[in-house]
């Protein structure tokens, strides 16, 4: 197995355990519908070499993940943004911590926007995932 | 009388997150502060008394390495204690934190127990109080 392979498998492991444990929601063996638009979180892991993660989370699915892991009903969209976030920030911390257990790498400040699909380059590279009936991706930019 | 809690994170989400964590554990705290950075945190602590701090790593404009770094310089609060609560776990980062002097260290997700234990550690127990209305999350992690 590349290198490359077994990151995509590392990274697709800790989504789905921080989808599952902190966010209560679940993926699911679909192939999953392309929204109008989602949520991008990019977040960068910077050393000798950069890298940066994107995130892609259809508005509907990132609504329950804010909800989920807020504990309240009443979700705004700041609310929802936070959320995207802070899983971005999760899934990078856990993962910088298996690629780079030394510490030589540094993990950079997570954003996050709304986008339309159409906008997103590299649409083609996106791993995608279904999770409660919702698009779920990512692409890893070396 | 409880107790001052200052919670740092850039995240609006995770700080209300921590914060119904602790309020759910029943501890008795008189206020919560909140800042979104570590400056914002200075800003706190030289403006009010603060018997514990709780801090993010990764943040915009001064982040949690500076922060406790610049609270030991300082001779008025140099002595709150500081729990850092980060996705960032690796041993480097942990070490760094606690040589800089942090006095706990919580890897996000965290159990509500984590923060629970840690703060029985450092404020003691008198501050929790037997309520039946205050039950623990139970392995709900956050």
């Amino acid at each position: 197995m590349s290198e490359q392979t077994t990151n995509i498998k590392t990274l697709e492991k800790l989504i789905f355990e921080i989808l599952s444990d902190m966010f209560f929601v679940f993926p699911e063996d679909e192939e999953p519908e392309m929204p109008e638009e989602v949520y991008e979180g990019v977040i960068s892991i910077n050393g000798n070499t950069s890298m940066y993660l994107h995130f892609f989370i259809a508005p509907e699915l990132a609504k329950v993940m804010a909800e989920n892991f807020i504990g309240e009903e009443m979700i705004s969209e700041e609310d929802i943004l936070e959320t995207v976030k802070e899983f971005v920030n999760m899934v990078a911390g856990n993962y910088i911590g298996i690629i780079d257990p030394e510490g030589k790498r540094e993990l950079g400040l997570p954003k996050v926007k709304r986008v339309k699909t159409s906008e997103i380059k590299r649409l083609t590279e996106i791993h995608k995932y279904q999770v409660e009936s919702c698009f779920l991706g990512f692409w890893v930019e070396e | 009388m409880g107790f001052n809690v200052l919670i740092v994170d850039d995240s609006a989400a995770m700080r209300r997150i921590i914060k119904k964590t602790i309020q759910v554990s029943g501890f008795d705290v008189d206020n919560f502060y909140e800042a979104g950075n570590g400056k914002e945190a200075l800003d706190v602590l030289e403006n009010n008394w603060v018997d514990v701090v709780l801090t993010d790593i990764n943040m915009p404009e001064m982040d949690g390495m500076t922060l406790i770094k610049k609270i030991r310089e300082n001779d008025v609060f140099g002595g709150v204690p500081i729990v850092v609560i980060s996705t960032e776990a690796r041993d480097k980062k942990v070490k760094e934190s606690l040589e800089l002097g942090a006095s706990g260290y919580i890897k996000k997700p965290f159990k509500p127990e984590e923060i629970k234990n840690i703060l029985i550690e450092l404020m003691g127990e008198e501050y929790v109080r037997t309520d039946d209305e205050y039950k623990d999350f139970g392995e709900t992690d956050f």
